[in-house]
């Protein structure tokens, strides 16, 4: 723990305080420091060591945000995309602090790649291949501690992007009703009320919410549909960028999802290519290294999603996305051009796929 | 693993227990108790002062990076044989499920008695790698939550050796599988790594294990079951597992399907609220001979009647309402759609307020109201049909089309 995290939790008092009021734990948990815990996280010393000076400190408008991890010597440093949409975005190297440029964000990953203005920094060393399901892993702060240990909990894998649009469909004679909007869902950001009526999506007209629903479900997240709609007898239209289910605030600062989860990220589900293990570490530890017994960095941490899980964005898929930054696109994408047959061969394949999704979206569950 | 200093950063924002929130889920009135506690059975059924005296040995520390090495290997083979004999219970009814261990090559399984108790119409049992099974259940000791069922359809089914837990020590390495938040076709059951912390009627460890789970294994690094995942506590260093101990001594009683106890069976309990139930969107508390009010979902008939956290309930129409039991009975007992008057203390104000009873399904969109364990790509999954497992296909059928098309300039 860092003392600025410490600070920012009220100090140590507070802490305290906070751990007496949970009553019971007292005969059982450890309180303070536990030799038992303090043996094995030095027991990953020589883990550490090998990564030494490869863990930063990200800071936005002077606070502690994330952690950020090396990768070149040149002061190049990857973290969290979501904790630095704004402000004044700084990296912190032992006592020295560096203004940082973002370079590229990978939204997808929830990652930004940061420039600072340094030399002679130790970058990480990554190791694509991935270790055997549950491998020891262990993960390193910007003092070069072992943050905790855990396990490889769940090889890497994709997960799913569906699209929700964040409303509930009601019937209608003159289409899909707006019964009730998610705040802040993509509904109600692209500017639709409660009470408005959708008469088609994409220039389709549609009538059944159920198959509505369907539709959209065929969609990713981050896809844009245009909506025309009826506000009393005022007729609009709207583009609608699909966005991830994600726990409504109110329900991920319960209290008690507080407790039996502890502190969550929050972006938690809709990555592309994940691993997923148990270190449980605080949503401002993100970003740095996940690493194993070799001291190889097989991931960085992006997301602390639940009372069991934590999720890093695996080696590959990280270098796959480094290559991206200023290569051209894919070839295939920017040269070539298919000939008709080949594109109506795909869009029918497609089809046939989209239709095979709306049926199994259809089965009952 | 979870501990010490780390794990602070993680108590800190929480205010209420656990216990005191799993009391509340007989008592729901809005969506997302119900659904943070898959196959609940995460009661609070152990006394922490119970915990207190408990007289238990201690392991050794983690001598060098050389004994993690040890274990990184011990676990590595572990997970390998654990994770396919790892299986996923759902009722044949729908109605919840939770995890399992195959125990020897007939299909015998071991798990949690209230996962089973509401599976007494038959048991669909799904292997890791998606291979379906019926099942059914055998006995259950529903005092100490320990269960078995049996395969009907004929093995050899993968399995895993049962070990002793009589012995245990703190702080001994713990590892834990179990389908969390349901079967995920997506994705195997997580790998998880612990210590035991105390052993007395419920291992305790801080193997962190969450709804879906229940049922599931614990093992030790040599690869052995030394308990089964029951309930959780008020933290998350508060993990339950039935010692593997209670069902060496009841063996027999289990297999032949005798059932002893009650109170981890949920089967004649409220299995959280139907949809069509009416409710205001409060969750309550018992407060003294009043009613305190913990939360009001937004926009719900209590938010709009302006009822707030922390005000007293203390009369519904004419009728005083000295427990939560007794205004979840009386609210049961009203329809839909009918108003009533609430008397409540705010401070030293006395209020009163009309509300309208809503069914429950409508008090918010429920299914974002779920708990992050049951975010979309770990939905639960519900007993349908087979046709469930080519969803995994037909994402390689995408890519690999994708790819294709890449590779041959888009010619397919």
């Amino acid at each position: 723990m860092t003392p600025e995290l410490l600070q920012k939790m009220g100090g140590m008092e507070k802490l305290m305080e906070e751990l007496q009021r949970q009553g019971g734990m007292s005969g059982i948990l450890p309180q303070g420091p536990d030799a038992f815990f303090a043996s094995s996280l030095k027991a990953l010393a020589p883990v550490a060591k090998k990564n030494e000076g490869s863990t930063v400190i990200v800071t936005r408008d002077n606070q502690m945000v994330s952690l950020g991890t090396v990768i070149s010597a040149n002061g190049r440093i990857l973290t969290k995309n979501t904790e630095t949409q704004d402000g004044k975005i700084s990296v912190r190297i032992g006592e020295k602090s560096f203004q940082a440029k973002v370079i590229k964000r990978f939204p997808a990953q929830d990652l930004a790649l940061l420039k600072i203005e340094a030399n002679g920094l130790k970058p990480i060393r990554f190791q694509p291949e991935e270790p055997p399901l549950g491998s020891i892993l262990t993960t390193v702060g910007a003092k070069n501690e072992p943050l905790g240990i855990g396990l490889l909990s769940v090889s890497g894998r994709a997960m799913s992007q569906v699209g929700f649009i964040g409303i509930r469909g009601g019937q209608s004679d003159k289409g899909v009703l707006i019964e009730q909007i998610v705040p802040k869902g993509a509904a109600a950001e692209a500017g639709l009320k409660d009470q408005d009526i959708i008469t088609a999506l994409d220039g389709t007209e549609v009538r059944d919410p159920i198959e509505f629903g369907n539709l959209i479900r065929g969609r990713k997240a981050g896809q844009k549909v245009t909506i025309d709609y009826l506000r009393g007898d005022q007729t609009g239209q709207v583009t609608v960028t699909l966005k991830e289910r994600a726990m409504p605030e109110h329900i991920r600062n319960d209290p008690r999802i507080k407790l039996s989860h502890g502190q969550l990220s929050e972006k938690t589900s809709g990555y592309p290519d994940v691993i997923q293990h148990d270190i449980p570490i605080a949503p401002q530890l993100c970003g740095s290294p996940l690493l194993d017994l070799s001291g190889k960095c097989i991931g960085i941490n992006v997301s602390r999603a639940g009372r069991t899980r934590t999720f890093a964005i695996p080696a590959d898929e990280i270098q796959r996305i480094l290559k991206t930054i200023g290569a051209p696109k894919k070839p295939a994408v920017k040269k070539t051009n298919p000939s008709r047959e080949a594109i109506q061969a795909i869009r029918e394949s497609l089809e046939q796929i989209e239709k095979r999704l709306d049926e199994l979206e259809r089965l009952p569950r | 693993m979870v501990e010490g200093t780390k794990f602070l950063l993680n108590l800190v924002s929480v205010s209420t227990s656990f216990c005191h929130f799993l009391l509340m889920k007989k008592q729901i009135l809005i969506t997302f108790l119900s659904s943070l506690a898959l196959s609940v059975g995460l009661l609070c059924a152990q006394s922490p002062q119970a915990l207190k005296d408990s007289k238990i040995q201690e392991a050794p520390n983690v001598k060098n990076f050389k004994a993690l090495q040890k274990l990184n290997d011990q676990i590595v083979a572990l997970s390998k044989k654990a994770q396919p004999a790892t299986v996923c219970l759902i009722s044949k009814n729908g109605r919840g499920s939770g995890s399992g261990v195959v125990v020897n090559e007939n299909g015998l399984i071991l798990t949690a008695a209230h996962v089973t108790a509401n599976m007494k119409e038959g048991i669909i049992v799904i292997f890791p790698d998606g291979t379906r099974k019926e099942a059914k259940a055998l006995g259950a000791d529903y005092d100490r939550d320990a269960a078995m069922a049996q395969i009907t359809e004929e093995g050899p089914y993968p399995f895993i050796e049962v070990g002793q837990s009589k012995n245990l020590k703190k702080n001994q390495w713990t590892i834990a599988l179990g389908h969390s938040g349901g079967f995920d076709p997506m994705r195997k059951p997580p790998v998880r790594l612990g210590r035991v912390l105390a052993n007395r009627e419920f291992i305790v460890s801080d193997t962190a294990v969450i709804g879906g789970d229940s049922g599931g294994p614990l093992f030790d690094a040599k690869g052995k079951v030394i308990g089964i995942h029951s309930n959780i506590g008020m933290s998350l260093m508060e993990n339950r597992h039935v010692p593997i101990e209670v069902f060496h001594q009841q063996w027999n009683d289990l297999k032949s399907g005798k059932e002893s106890g009650r109170r981890f069976n949920n089967a004649q309990q409220n299995n959280g609220p139907k949809p069509d139930q009416p409710v205001l969107g409060i969750q309550l508390a018992d407060a003294e001979g009043k009613v305190r009010i913990e939360s009001v979902v937004p926009e719900s008939p209590a938010q709009k009647a302006g009822l707030q956290t922390g005000d007293l309930i203390h009369q519904i129409n004419d009728t005083k309402t000295e427990s939560s039991d007794a205004l979840m009975k009386l609210i049961r007992e009203m329809k839909v759609g009918d108003e009533l008057t609430l008397h409540y203390h705010r401070g030293d104000e006395s209020k009163s307020t009309k509300v309208k009873l809503v069914r429950f399904d409508q008090l918010s969109l429920s299914d974002d109201d779920r708990s992050p364990e049951e975010s979309p790509e770990e939905k639960k999954q519900q007993p349908s049909s087979k046709e469930d497992q080519p969803k995994e296909k037909i994402e390689d059928l995408i890519r690999e089309l994708l790819e294709k098309a890449a590779k041959n300039g888009g010619r397919l």
